[in-house]
């Protein structure tokens, strides 16, 4: 066959070939061709030395003739492929077997084009060409594959670092010995919240949350909530106060589709009360020891979802008990589903809480029930149950590190006088404000706890049996506490005169220092209305704050209450922790 | 469909049908059902008659389409929803936001 002058097309890409014949004018016509075309070309006699070849010159476009000694082009076709197989490589088989037999052979071998003696240049340029570009598709395909693994990698690394940042903010809190938590996350990160505190009237809150979606989506509100519970409780804040700057925050910061369903539980051991605020979660279910249960239901829109001015931060009182026990859980726990698609359902939890013998044991009952309910199946959403126990006998626990820090300051000559009038007495709570000056003016964190206890003391007693004027005798009968809550929270909503005013006034003594906290309010005045018997919960109280001063007075209505605080230096400052 | 929408003769009133799983895969769909309907309705109804279940994202679009509503309170409602939905909406207290009938 004479070489007819090559056809001047566009260069083709395919740069390096490999072209495998035995007969040496066959290979020399199909090089000349390819070289035309601004190929490199490359040439073998047998399959043997085209497989060799290709090894070592990785050309990226091979033509091979169908029979040849050694191996032929079906062999050596499959061969290339194998050698190929992580980066495509046309292979065009070239031969003057026309037959049926060689058309199956080629595809088995997995030959990309089958070509028909005689070639004519124009159709090898063709074939080659529209080869070359499935090469480049192939090629394409292969990088941005390893673009996507790289950075899917990559986020993958900021995703974990994102986390365990979000973890260690989040769970700061010290673990409480009397709350048990069962957390099982959906995925990779459990989006439900759950923390304590201590207040530093030793008051204990918990707060259970559930963010709208989970993942890292539910941690970027993790974080704010942490902030938010941790600084306000520490400072001495109430519930109310911590859902609604929870509620603010919420609302100015994350969009309005997402939000966050709370429960938020205050239990005062000492004095026998839990306060709560549940927006968005299954009910709470306090159990007593006999086993009866009170739900504490979902009064209130989630977190985040009303505008601060609409927002409702109103609260339910209980009385509770050493010995009982609040459950509290994100409704993953009672939409779980079986292999039947039951769902585990709240009856089915209740009943468990009523039945189960041995009140300690409730919580491993309805982790193990849980669990086989849920089986084998996918878990839909993330599991939160948590079990708190009341005990009268408890303590807080304040991180040792907050004691060394509270080392009091040089002590000084001060004072300080704050009155909240009318509508102020409503929305304004003094104590945290007051505490925060202590502080601040006088470095008394050491002595947090006690102060926090004394100043409510008074406080609560101005407010609350001179201002708001309600009857202490009340609180003394389970039936008569809901009353007195009630009552309050109704004369508090209403209150839009009076007034207390707080005075503080700080001297140094030899040995430290000396506070006096004198209240008085705008309460009728007669008599003296210090509610003593040692069963009352306020007398408690009562008692508490006396403790921890030198003196401690409680006054008749309009008359002014007056405690008088000492504090001594310790060469150790931590020793002055509680 | 998953989402169907229906508009009264004249327009005042925009009826979403949401059938099957409400939950955040119809984030897209939701929102074009409202958005963009001219002239624009003075209420809305969202039908759940035939949704099975519905999560806190569904909560969320609900809450989306309130505010771009930004009409009156209970300009939107929530209708026909199964006990086991309205169980949902109860527990997030949403007939504060919403007519649930």
């Amino acid at each position: 066959m004479v070489p007819t002058p090559p056809t001047r097309g566009p260069a083709v890409r395919a740069h390096k070939v490999l072209v495998a014949d035995d007969q040496a004018s066959v290979r020399g016509m199909l090089a000349a061709i390819l070289r035309g075309f601004g190929c490199e070309v490359l040439t073998a006699k047998d399959g043997a030395q085209a497989v060799q070849l290709f090894r070592e010159h990785r050309p990226n476009c091979v033509l091979l003739d169908a029979h040849m000694p050694v191996m032929d082009g079906f062999q050596a076709c499959a061969e290339i492929k194998a050698l190929s197989a992580d980066r495509f490589t046309p292979v065009l088989l070239v031969t003057s077997d026309r037959s049926a037999e060689a058309q199956v052979r080629g595809a088995q071998a997995g030959v990309d084009e089958q070509l028909v003696k005689p070639v004519t240049p124009e159709l090898l340029q063709a074939k080659v060409k529209a080869l070359d570009q499935i090469a480049n598709l192939h090629r394409q395909l292969a990088d941005q594959h390893e673009e996507l693994l790289a950075h899917r990698a990559s986020v993958q690394r900021e995703h974990e670092l994102a986390l365990a940042l979000i973890q260690h903010v989040i769970h700061r809190g010290v673990a409480c010995a009397n709350v048990r938590r069962l957390e099982t996350p959906a995925d990779d990160f459990h989006g439900d919240i759950v923390f304590t505190a201590w207040g530093p009237d030793a008051r204990q809150f918990v707060l259970v949350g559930d963010f709208t979606g989970h993942g890292l989506r539910a941690a970027l509100g993790a974080m704010p909530a942490a902030d938010v519970f941790y600084s306000m409780t520490r400072a001495g804040f109430g519930t109310s106060d911590l859902v609604r700057e929870l509620n603010k925050r919420f609302h100015s910061l994350l969009p309005p589709e997402m939000f966050l369903c709370a429960c938020l539980l205050e239990i005062d051991h000492r004095a026998g009360v839990l306060t709560a605020w549940n927006g968005g979660l299954p009910p709470a279910i306090v159990r007593d020891d006999r086993g009866v249960l009170q739900e504490i239901e979902s009064t209130h829109l989630p977190i985040g979802v009303l505008a601060p001015h609409e927002f409702d931060d109103s609260v339910v009182t209980l009385r509770v008990a050493s010995g009982d026990r609040i459950y509290a859980f994100s409704d993953g726990v009672i939409e779980q589903e079986n292999s039947s698609g039951e769902r585990f359902e709240l009856e089915r939890l209740k009943s468990m809480l009523s039945n189960i013998d041995g009140a300690d044991r409730i919580f491993d009952a309805l982790r193990s029930s849980l669990d086989a309910h849920q089986h084998e199946q996918a878990q839909g959403d993330d599991i939160t149950l948590i079990e708190v126990l009341v005990d009268s006998s408890l303590s807080p626990q304040f991180a040792t590190a907050d004691a060394g820090r509270g080392a009091a300051s040089e002590a000084l000559t001060w004072s300080l006088d704050l009155k909240l009038e009318g509508r102020a007495l409503r929305l304004v709570d003094p104590r945290p404000v007051l505490l925060r000056a202590l502080h601040e003016l006088q470095g008394l964190e050491a002595h947090r706890e006690p102060l926090h206890v004394v100043l409510s003391e008074l406080y609560g007693h101005a407010l609350d049996y001179g201002v708001l004027n309600c009857d202490p005798e009340l609180k003394r009968s389970p039936e008569g506490f809901a009353e007195y809550a009630a009552e309050h929270a109704r004369r508090h909503a209403l209150l839009d005169s009076g007034h207390v005013a707080i005075h503080l006034r700080h001297q140094p003594t030899p040995t430290g220092g000396l506070l006096e906290i004198a209240v008085d309010d705008s309460g009728p005045c007669f008599g003296v209305r210090d509610p003593r018997p040692a069963s009352d919960a306020r007398g408690r109280e009562s008692d508490l704050a006396r403790s921890y001063c030198e003196s401690f007075e409680l006054a008749g209505q309009g008359g002014e209450s007056r405690a008088v605080y000492e504090w001594r230096e310790h060469p150790n400052a931590s020793e002055d922790a509680a | 469909m998953t989402i169907k929408t229906v508009s009264s003769a004249d327009g005042a009133v925009l009826t979403i049908y949401v059938a099957g799983v409400f939950d955040f895969k119809l984030h897209a769909a939701f929102r074009a059902a409202y958005e963009g309907v001219a002239p624009r309705p003075r209420r809305y109804v969202v039908d759940l008659s035939q949704t099975e279940y519905l999560d806190s994202a569904a909560l969320g679009m609900l809450l989306l389409l309130r505010k771009f509503a930004a009409c009156d309170d209970n300009c939107v409602s929530i209708s026909n929803a199964a006990p086991s939905v309205a169980k949902i909406l109860k527990i997030a207290n949403f007939q504060k936001l919403f007519k649930v009938a």
